[in-house]
């Protein structure tokens, strides 16, 4: 059951996605990435969280279709998984974090990757926007050194925003692990037939 | 695939490329051939996520390879999943150019255009377009899709040089004035970019088939050599997509003449009033002024007996201030541009001195930069001020800049 759960949300790739992104981070955490507007080059560090929830955002669909209702054992799977997936994200963004002696990116990683998770309720694979989003922003408009020093992805930056986004995030969540991510369409249609 | 194929990535890359393209660092200066750069700078991002899309698009043709490889032409399916994806690129790079032509043809607009340097925009996006195919056709995972576009952007941002290069056309945030695009450096880059989309294709030829080994053979060995001798060209005679242009200062506007480059024209207006109110300011204490200030330029120093305005962009200071930064250089003297023999410490604080005089005298808030200054502006009725800036001016149009003196003596 556990191992058709993991192949059915790629849970090995992922895994292995992971870690090769975390050692990507480690090692080149501080390298500067040019901005693609002119701008001043970002480190890597900057693009951690979304790089993450983008990661996330390719398992937290069912690749094999849900044909029976929301039951007890399929809303604890969905929990443990989403559990499973902020777990890894947040001990790579930790690994990362410590490397590169820059802010620390976890509780970024780890409301991005709820969030993704609870878009993908609504969005389906689309919650991949939760991570694209930010990455293009920031490539985009290279807010200046002052990533360096570590501001972007703190709490202590908006702490009203994070709170509205830590609320939606459970709110999410919550969505996700009752109803699941929605599925394709093409599947979709399988379960209405 | 039918014609809807993709078709939901069109939204996305559009917003994409608008955002980064109304985004940029610096402000829109009206230069046609700034423009031309910024249309082609938005590939840096429209690239890697055309090669995404095509990745997608081949990985869920894969789905179907039971059916396609028992076909007579089904190898080109991945092919077709590149060239989807890169008509759907280039339809947004089409409507980007559109976009970006309207807003600088909205305002005061000049400079030359080289509309030919647009062609390799679509050169990009095709080697992206077939890099993702690629990667989605051999590993039809959604992490593909996934990996594709911030590899393909990683990669221009590290990869070898000139290699990577080919991913960065663009933006500059300066001004191209006095500058054209070498058209060498293009070509060399276009020819590399399709040696390099030929042969990531020629890697999809079904190489079981007799025939097309052959052709797939003279294809991949012809482009890796095209491609070899490109980058190797770019390397050896360099790979700067600009040189100097014969555009010279010869825009000019109000008392005394501001001239400026025709890429600069929507600069003009603004150059040549707060120039204005700068000089008359300067001319009410009796000092000579030249008749005109030239716009330095890439491979174009003013005579010495003009003004030089060295830095016309837009500025956010007053235009009093703004005035004064340029009025200060009455002559363009060598020493100015000269790394090897630069003027002394005390000719750039003279000048500092004087704009913050003008300022004052002029009405506005002066910033002095130490306490001597700041001594020596407070007191409004000193009546060795004016001879020390008709002093210093004469000094500054003569091109006499180790003479400058501070008025209080010998500077630190």
């Amino acid at each position: 059951m556990v191992r058709t759960w993991l192949v059915a949300h790629h849970g090995f790739g992922f895994t292995l996605s992971a870690a090769a992104l975390t050692a990507a981070l480690c090692w080149f955490g501080r390298a500067l990435v040019p901005g693609a507007t002119g701008g001043p080059p970002i480190p890597l560090w900057a693009l951690s969280p979304p790089a993450f929830a983008i990661l996330a955002s390719a398992v937290t669909v069912n690749s094999m279709p849900e044909l029976v209702p929301s039951i007890g054992r399929l809303r604890c799977g969905r929990l443990a998984w989403l559990l499973l997936v902020l777990l890894v994200s947040c001990v790579g963004a930790a690994l990362a974090t410590l490397a590169t002696g820059l802010g620390s990116i976890v509780p970024a990683t780890c409301l991005l990757v709820v969030l993704t998770f609870g878009a993908s309720a609504v969005l389906g694979r689309s919650a991949l926007l939760i991570g694209a989003v930010p990455a293009v922003a920031i490539v985009t408009l290279t807010p200046t050194v002052t990533l360096l020093e570590a501001e972007l992805w703190l709490p202590q930056r908006d702490p009203r925003l994070w709170l509205l986004l830590v609320a939606v995030a459970a709110v999410g969540a919550i969505r996700y692990v009752l109803i699941g991510a929605r599925p394709p369409r093409y599947e979709a249609r399988l379960v209405d037939e | 695939m039918n014609r809807r194929t993709g078709g939901i990535f069109v939204a996305p890359l559009l917003v994409t490329a608008l955002f980064a393209m109304l985004s940029y660092e610096a402000p829109w200066r009206g230069e046609w051939n700034w423009t031309v750069d910024a249309v082609t700078g938005t590939t840096v991002l429209t690239g890697p996520l055309t090669g995404s899309v095509a990745a997608h698009i081949a990985a869920v043709q894969r789905r179907l390879d039971p059916v396609n490889a028992s076909t007579v032409r089904g190898w080109e399916v991945p092919l077709w999943a590149g060239l989807r994806a890169w008509l759907l690129g280039l339809g947004v790079y089409v409507i980007t150019f559109a976009t970006a032509w309207a807003v600088t043809a909205l305002s005061t607009d000049g400079g030359p255009m080289s509309w030919w340097v647009l062609l390799i925009g679509p050169a990009v996006l095709a080697l992206c377009a077939v890099a993702g195919a690629s990667c989605g056709w051999w590993w039809p995972h959604r992490l593909a899709v996934l990996f594709t576009a911030p590899a393909l952007f990683l990669f221009g941002s590290f990869g070898p040089r000139p290699l990577a290069g080919l991913l960065r056309q663009g933006p500059v945030t300066g001004s191209l004035a006095g500058l054209e695009y070498d058209a060498r450096v293009w070509w060399l880059q276009v020819g590399a970019l399709v040696a390099a989309t030929a042969l990531i294709a020629s890697t999809f030829f079904p190489w079981r088939l007799r025939r097309a080994r052959a052709m797939g053979a003279v294809l991949a060995i012809g482009t890796a050599v095209l491609l070899i001798s490109t980058c190797v060209a770019l390397k050896m005679g360099g790979s700067e997509r600009f040189v100097v242009s014969a555009e010279r200062p010869t825009a000019c506007r109000g008392v005394p003449e501001a001239c400026l480059a025709p890429s600069n024209l929507r600069l003009l207006d603004e150059v040549s009033r707060a120039l204005t109110v700068a000089a008359d300011i300067l001319r009410e204490t009796g000092v000579d002024l030249p008749e005109r200030y030239e716009q330095l330029l890439a491979g174009y120093h003013p005579p010495a007996d003009v003004g030089l305005l060295a830095d016309v962009a837009t500025s956010s200071t007053s235009e009093l201030r703004r005035g004064a930064l340029l009025v200060v250089t009455p002559a363009a003297c060598q020493a100015w541009t000269d790394p090897s023999a630069p003027p002394p410490d005390l000719a750039f604080r003279a000048q500092e001195l004087l704009t913050e005089w003008i300022v004052g005298r002029g009405g506005g808030e002066t910033m002095p930069g130490d306490a001597e200054s700041a001594t020596w502006l407070s007191q409004t009725n000193a009546p060795d001020r004016i001879a020390w800036v008709v002093r210093t001016v004469g000094q500054l149009r003569h091109c006499q800049l180790s003479e400058l003196a501070m008025p209080w003596g010998v500077g630190s």
